[in-house]
Formats: structure tokens, sequence, C-alpha cells
């Protein structure tokens, strides 16, 4: 037998059995679709929640942002009065008396945050 | 024979979502995607088996195929990449089953007076390397010209003709050695 003769490789052809290779054939066919339908509704189903999923998160950004915001004017204040107060108690405590345009400014600021 | 521009129309098909033309790819390469992974697994079920996963995986991701004519080389590296791993798969069981003590992994080649026609192809196919395999399968069985082989392998033409010829003559030298089988073997 030459080298250049096709081998039969017969014996190794799943399609020699006609059924069951058509069988194989439909069930692999079905199973493509099957994932090909299942990746289509998950990405049909991300574009459809895409727009409301990130409007959703910008609302809770934009939330902790102004929370946030918020608590820092908050702790800003805080602090001015903290530091009124106790350059009051330095003045009491030394018996000091500042001049009145001071006195006048420091009793102001903490007016205005009342 | 199926032409690329054939094969090229029926992907773009397929990357629009048409259903016919997903199920015309799976007719048209399911046998080519068993010899591929026949050649590196040597075991017809399990190479039935990995042809059948490859291509749904592959269908599925269609869409990052970008070049539509050059389908059969991407899908055959799918394919060649599932059998590799499934065959890793297969090696650690073995391993495994070894070192528990339990029965030996006795390959079918190692007796081939007891084996029928299709097992002593396949021991004679083990003792070939994988590209020969892949050529002799998708040559003699698959009726590939030596240009498709060429260009899915990126070998020259002159090239799958001598592994052809090569792959042949040592099959033809392994199976006369082996003792010959009746007919109602087949």
């Amino acid at each position: 037998m030459k080298d250049s003769e096709k081998l039969d490789l017969g014996p190794l052809d799943p399609s020699q059995d006609e059924a069951r290779w058509q069988r194989m054939v439909a069930e692999t066919a079905r199973r493509a679709r099957q994932q090909r339908l299942r990746a289509q509704t998950v990405s049909a189903q991300l574009v459809a929640w895409g727009p409301a999923a990130v409007a959703a998160a910008a609302a809770l950004a934009l939330v902790i942002w102004g929370a946030a915001s918020m608590g820092t004017a908050e702790r800003s204040r805080a602090a001015d009065r903290s530091e009124q107060a106790a350059l009051l108690l330095r003045w009491a405590a030394n018996d000091e008396l500042p001049p009145p345009e001071v006195l006048l400014q420091v009793m102001g600021d903490s007016h205005d945050d009342r | 024979m199926v032409t690329d521009e054939e094969t090229a129309a029926l992907v773009v098909r397929a990357q629009r979502g048409e259903p016919a033309a997903s199920d015309e790819l799976v007719r048209r390469f399911l046998r080519a995607a068993y010899a591929v992974a026949l050649a590196v697994l040597v075991h017809r079920a399990d190479a039935e088996d990995i042809a059948q996963d490859a291509l749904v995986m592959a269908l599925a991701k269609i869409q990052t195929c970008r070049n539509p004519r050059a389908f059969k080389g991407w899908l055959f590296q799918i394919v060649r990449n599932h059998a590799l791993n499934a065959l890793d798969r297969r090696r650690v069981r073995e391993v495994h089953a070894s070192s528990r003590g339990g029965e030996p992994v006795v390959e079918e080649a190692v007796r081939p007076e007891l084996l029928g026609q299709r097992e002593r192809l396949l021991a004679a196919l083990a003792t070939i390397p994988a590209t020969q395999r892949e050529i002799v399968l998708l040559h003699d069985l698959e009726d590939w010209t030596h240009a498709e082989i060429a260009q899915i392998l990126q070998i020259s033409e002159v090239m799958s003709r001598q592994h052809l010829f090569q792959a042949r003559r040592a099959l033809r030298d392994v199976l006369a050695g082996m003792a010959p089988w009746s007919d109602d073997e087949r």
C-alpha cells in the first residue's frame, strides 16, 4: 500500500451512524441556540435596567456627597464655636479686657451662628 | 467543499442573531471540530463531547470572531484549547487514581490483540505527533485540502503534505504490526 493513498479512517467517523450523528448535530444546535438566547437575555436585561441603575447610583452618590459636605460644614461651625469659647475662657481666666471691636466681633460671630 | 466566502456569510448572519445560520455552522463544522478534538484526545467519546461543547461555546461568543473569513481557524483554536484542557483534567484524574493505589490506568493501546478496528486506529494514532494526527484526520477523514489545512495550522502546504506522508507511513507500519481484525469487529 502506498503512503500517498488515503487511510481508511471510516471506523473513527461518528457520522457513519447517521441517526446518532443527526441527533448529535441537532442537540449541539439546540444547545448553541439556548446559550445564545441566555446571553441575549442577560444583555437585554442589562440594557433595560442600565439607565435606571445609573440614575439610582447617581442619586445615591448625590445623597452621600451632600451628607458629607453638610457634615464638613457642621464640623467647621462647631470648631469655630469652640475657638470662641476658648478665647472667652482665656480672657476670663486671665482677667483680660480685649478691645471692644474684638469683643464685638467674637460675640457677633456667636450671635450669627444661632 | 465549503468556501471561506460561504462560511463568512453564515458567520455574519449568525452574528446578527439568525438561528438558522448558527444551525448551519453546526452542521458544517461539527465533524471537523471532532477531528481536531480527536487529534488531541485520541479518545472518540471524549472528542465528541469536547467538539460539541467547544462549538456551543464558540457560537455563544461568535460576536468576538472579528474576521468571519477566518472563522475556521478561530473555531479550531477554541476546540484545540478545550481539548487540551480536557486532556489536562484527564491526566490529573489518572495521577490521582494511580496515587490512591487504585486500579492502574491501562491505555487500550497496550493490548492491541484485544481491540477492534476502531481501537486499533486510535492506538496507532496515539503513536504519532499531534500535528500529524490533526493533518491525517482532517485530510483523510474530513477531506480537507492541503491549502485549508495549511491555513488553519499556519504552516506551508508543502509541510502539510510532508506531515501527511509521514503520518500515513507511521500509521500503516503500526497497524501492520497489529493482529488483523475480523469483519464483525467493525
